[in-house]
């Protein structure tokens, strides 16, 4: 165990600076360069100006040579600064992540447990009419655009029934905490929905499979109720496989938050990232992708112990 | 001497097996509703020429007289912010989106299917060269990756300015980086195909008879993972198609005035209070042909599945 966890780090960590230096080629592909974007505009530019600038910046060096020197930074804790915000990416990102985190938590957890619950329940008798409108609407979830659900939301409940702020761009800590709350009741419901149609297919199917198993039908000939069949013997069997799905749909909840946060004015990362490309941020954009693909490695690489925590059964070499 | 025909079994006729899938198939009412919802679709786009010049409209006229009329005998949907006729559009705009749902599937499904096979046939090293390559590929977050692909510099790529300025441009670009980050599903259920095929015995009686590694992949190889490979591709055309419109709506995907469904929703998002309805075609059409292209995909998965084949 011991030493399977170790390869499976070190294998992570290799993965995590390999995709660090895909990522930071594909930036520097983004239109235009950090000089010109910093001299526009300024008339007293001298053609040996912009190459000193650009000595200074290291900006006449091979690709390779500023990708080491960005990532003797980094390992320092100097993230960069941020070209479009004047200040370090470090004080953009930060409270970006943390209003991410509020959403993708609340998400994670209501989308959890209620997949959880509508995927047993449909898994008592697959085509069954319960199973039918359960499946019906899971296949809707994952069907329709988010933003489009996200606009649709933003009709009906903002602008004409007024029940919830239009954007989140409103927020200051001062205000109260149901205050708060209430700007993120329509960015969690529609993260949540996106998610829960995943969700649900994996629990149903997992658990479909469990429920046909032996022990569950001695279990059944003890006399349980359904819900003690499924709540003591088949809920952990059925949940082993879908933990690590779980684990990688993290990057899809990253892409379902960048539209989301887009839509409603949350200053999170998904808007940060797409904001920083928009504005040609090359470092944020940087930092920003660099995070959001590290913590699903991180989610996915956790999964992969979990499993073994979770499943006995299961020996790892 | 002469052999005596053999009786056919119980009066059975034999059946391709392509025929049994279709009869299961046809039983899978969601996906047989969803096929022809399909195929009027297809229709209802693609008649669009033919409905311009029956009802003489144009579909990129102005008419800043004629905004945001309500449904007429003329607008069978009404017009748009600066007087286009909204059904034209969506027609339009349908064309589109279908379109770079098939090509960039069809790219994707190059892509997944020879890393698939190579990384199945060949195993070793190669194998988990490969799956390690994917498994980095799903770990991007899709969206944000698809956004910075869309805004990349092509003539940082050295491709010639007559081919970054062309009108088109936006149109292939989306279609590529879409089938170059979304053929992961198909890689692996390629590998998985091939993983099991390459090791029947049949196989290695043809490997020992002296075949070549591209004459097994093509014979026996493709033939047999061919199914699971359409019902992947059947769920990565609505995927694609949803990743289209929300790059269109996010303003990095086919520009306007070339219509997609996206961006007509783009359009739509700061007239929400006006028009609303604006907002709700698009989106609904979008809905529509991803779930129906999802219900076609899980009925092929179980028409396909040998465990279903009722006879």
């Amino acid at each position: 165990m011991g030493r399977y966890s170790l390869r499976r780090i070190a294998e992570a960590a290799l993965v995590a600076l390999i995709m660090s230096f895909l990522l930071y080629n594909l930036i520097s592909l983004l239109p235009g360069d950090p000089v010109d974007l910093m001299l526009e505009g300024n008339p007293s530019v001298t053609p040996e100006l912009v190459a000193q600038m650009r000595a200074l910046y290291g900006d006449n060096q091979p690709l390779v040579q500023r990708y080491w020197h960005w990532l003797g930074n980094l390992a320092s804790g100097d993230l960069g600064y941020s070209s479009s915000q004047f200040k370090p990416v470090m004080e953009v990102l930060g409270p970006a992540l943390l209003q991410t985190s509020k959403l993708m938590i609340w998400t994670f957890v209501i989308s959890i447990l209620t997949s959880i619950v509508l995927g047993s329940l449909a898994a008592f008798k697959p085509g069954g009419w319960i199973d039918n409108v359960i499946s019906f609407f899971a296949f809707a979830c994952v069907s329709s655009p988010a933003y489009w659900v996200a606009l649709l939301f933003l009709i009906v409940f903002s602008v004409k029934l007024q029940w919830f702020p239009a954007t989140a761009t409103a927020i200051d800590p001062d205000m109260g905490l149901l205050k708060q709350m209430s700007y993120f009741v329509l960015p969690i419901l529609t993260l949540t929905l996106f998610s829960v149609g995943q969700y649900v297919r994996y629990v149903r199917a997992s658990m479909i499979e469990t429920l046909a198993s032996d022990y569950i039908r001695t279990a059944r000939a003890k006399g349980l109720s359904r819900i003690t069949i499924v709540r003591r013997h088949a809920l952990r069997n059925a949940l082993v496989p879908v933990v690590t799905l779980m684990a990688l749909s993290f990057g899809s909840l990253m892409s379902g938050a960048l539209v989301v946060e887009t839509m409603f004015g949350v200053q999170g990362m998904g808007k940060a990232i797409y904001d920083a490309v928009m504005m040609k941020d090359f470092n944020v954009a940087m930092i920003g992708m660099l995070f959001a693909t590290l913590v699903t490695l991180f989610a996915s690489l956790v999964a992969d112990l979990a499993y073994g925590w979770l499943d006995p059964r299961i020996s790892l070499k | 001497m002469t052999v005596p025909a053999l009786p056919t079994q119980g009066g059975h006729r034999s059946r391709s097996i392509w025929i049994d899938r279709w009869s299961v198939l046809r039983r899978h009412r969601p996906a047989m509703v969803s096929l022809m919802v399909l195929v009027l679709m297809a229709v209802f786009c693609f008649s669009a020429s033919a409905y311009a010049s029956w009802m003489g409209l144009d579909v990129n006229a102005t008419d800043l007289m004629a905004r945001f009329n309500p449904p007429s005998e003329t607008n069978l949907l009404g017009t748009d912010e600066i007087g286009r006729d909204v059904l034209l559009r969506l027609m339009y705009g349908g064309q589109v989106s279908l379109t770079i749902g098939v090509l960039a599937t069809a790219f994707g499904c190059a892509i997944g299917v020879t890393v698939g096979v190579l990384a199945g046939y060949l195993g070793g090293r190669a194998d988990s060269f490969l799956m390690r390559a994917t498994d980095c590929m799903i770990a991007l977050p899709l969206v944000p990756l698809l956004v910075i692909l869309a805004a990349i510099d092509l003539g940082k790529l050295g491709l010639p300015p007559e081919i970054v300025q062309s009108p088109s441009v936006s149109f292939w670009r989306i279609v590529i980086i879409i089938s170059l980050v979304d053929w992961t599903t198909i890689a692996r259920v390629v590998r998985a195909g091939t993983l099991t095929i390459a090791h029947q015995d049949y196989v290695l009686a043809a490997r020992v008879s002296g075949g070549r590694a591209p004459y097994m992949i093509g014979i026996h190889v493709l033939p047999n993972v061919a199914t699971p490979i359409i019902v992947a591709a059947t769920l990565t055309i609505g995927r694609v198609i949803l990743l289209e419109s929300t790059l269109s709506f996010l303003g990095v995907g086919v520009m306007p005035p070339t219509p997609t469904w996206g961006n007509m929703l783009n359009n739509a998002q700061e007239l929400a209070s006006t028009a609303p309805m604006l907002a709700v075609y698009p989106g609904l059409l979008i809905f529509l042909t991803v779930i129906t292209f999802n219900f076609l995909g899980d009925g092929l998965r179980v028409a396909f599945d040998p465990r279903s084949q009722q006879r």
